[in-house]
């Protein structure tokens, strides 16, 4: 008794030599089973032969569409994964850079009454014996440093100066005097931005301020180093002073 | 390593081509919708194309019908419609072609137009039809069909002769509809 199943493996291939042989056996003696084998091998033809080839040349497109992006993403990924301490060490030099060029240009932001304040806290811790014009004179080119300002002794006496500290930077302060009152001027060493001031009719690189009961002029040298010049005095006074500063030393 | 994956998706793609009309046939023998095998089809070449690197290098054709029907099975066999396997004692006696019926095969098959043995391919349930596809049309072995769809080849040798008295019948419902077979002929009565 050979079992249908086999019939099918024969027609199949799926045999084995002995079973096989085994099958072609019965199928010789077998009328009822050879019809019926005959039938597998038809139906496996006519599968084989009749069924439709269908048309697949849009969805392979598609699916070279998605092949294609997805090439794509692996090559972004790949990128970043094998350059990512390159994109954060450029984005961190993109960041400081942007810092020191905003800063050399605008000029970093402060609020005028900030430094104001610092105004009062610096003593005359290296005041100078005033008694020595020559001292006097050497101790206040240090103050000056390289800002290219000169203080007019005839006009105004120096009654002494300090250096403060404000966001890192020493700032120094020197305590003048002239005719009608005492005088600040303080030299930052950066280019400030001072929000809380405006421009000067007529002199559009002096900017005036106010400090409580003081008002005060600022102006920028070398686009390096910020000056302000404090006093109880109105605008117009303190702007002729600081010419005098400004032009003094070119 | 981006020469190696330039030459991955040449290599891939060489294949796939070649293959794809019986991806795409397959999908839509299973699916009955062209919608439907679209995806498939497109979803099984991108899960192929993810997977080449895990690929033996034996049969491309079996691997990737083997992704087809799996996805077929996993995904989208639960929205489908129809007679499903349930509905039919799968492990039941397998019922002979042609011994008894005496319908004869000329009649039946010369005259089967090739939409008649897809739409009689459509009307056999969904696990018998997938074992006829994969081996009369796909030409699989048994082992591969057990592979592709998750049975014992036990199972494939038993679907696939269940398969294939079903499709045989179908057929003879067309010859009889279409004249070929007189109305008496091809049964038992």
């Amino acid at each position: 008794m050979t079992d249908p199943l086999d019939l099918h493996a024969l027609a199949d291939g799926e045999l084995n030599r002995e079973d096989a042989s085994r099958v072609r056996e019965s199928l010789r003696s077998d009328e009822a089973l050879n019809a019926e084998y005959n039938a597998i091998l038809n139906l496996k033809d006519c599968m084989r032969d009749k069924t439709l080839r269908f048309d697949s040349e849009d969805a392979w497109r598609a699916c070279r569409g998605r092949m294609d992006a997805i090439d794509r993403t692996k090559r972004v990924e790949g990128l970043v994964t094998r350059y990512a301490w390159a994109i954060c060490a450029f984005f961190f030099v993109m960041i400081l850079s942007g810092r020191y060029a905003t800063q050399g240009t605008q000029g970093a932001a402060a609020q005028i009454s900030d430094i104001g304040a610092l105004a009062g806290t610096v003593r005359s811790q290296n005041a100078p014996d005033l008694r020595n014009a020559a001292a006097t004179n050497r101790w206040l080119d240090q103050m000056l440093g390289d800002t290219r300002q000169s203080i007019a002794m005839d006009r105004l006496t120096v009654l002494g100066g300090g250096v403060g500290e404000w966001q890192g930077m020493k700032v120094k302060v020197l305590d003048l005097q002239d005719n009608n009152g005492r005088l600040q001027l303080m030299i930052i060493p950066a280019n400030l931005n001072l929000q809380d001031t405006a421009a000067m009719p007529g002199t559009p690189k002096v900017y005036a301020g106010n400090l409580g009961s003081s008002n005060c002029v600022a102006w920028s040298v070398d686009g390096s180093k910020t000056l302000i010049l404090i006093a109880r005095r109105p605008y117009d006074e303190l702007q002729t002073i600081a010419s005098r500063i400004n032009a003094q030393k070119k | 390593m981006i020469f190696g994956r330039r030459d991955r998706r040449d290599s891939f793609e060489r294949q796939a081509e070649k293959v794809f009309p019986s991806v795409f046939g397959t999908a839509l023998r299973l699916t009955r919708s062209r919608e439907d095998a679209e995806d498939l089809a497109q979803e099984a070449i991108v899960r192929a194309y993810d997977a080449f690197e895990r690929f033996d290098g034996s049969n491309f054709k079996a691997w990737i019908l083997r992704i087809v029907t799996n996805l077929y099975i996993n995904k989208y066999r639960q929205r489908q419609r129809g007679p499903q396997v349930g509905s039919l004692d799968e492990e039941g006696v397998v019922e002979p072609m042609s011994a008894e019926a005496e319908v004869p095969d000329r009649i039946l098959f010369d005259n089967a137009l090739s939409a008649e043995v897809e739409e009689a391919l459509a009307q056999v349930p969904v696990d018998f039809r997938t074992a006829v596809i994969l081996s009369d049309i796909e030409g699989l072995s048994y082992q591969e069909i057990a592979d592709a769809t998750g049975v014992p080849i036990g199972t494939v040798r038993s679907r696939l002769a269940r398969g294939r008295s079903l499709m045989r019948k179908a057929l003879e419902g067309y010859a009889r509809k279409e004249g070929f077979l007189r109305p008496h002929e091809g049964t038992d009565e």
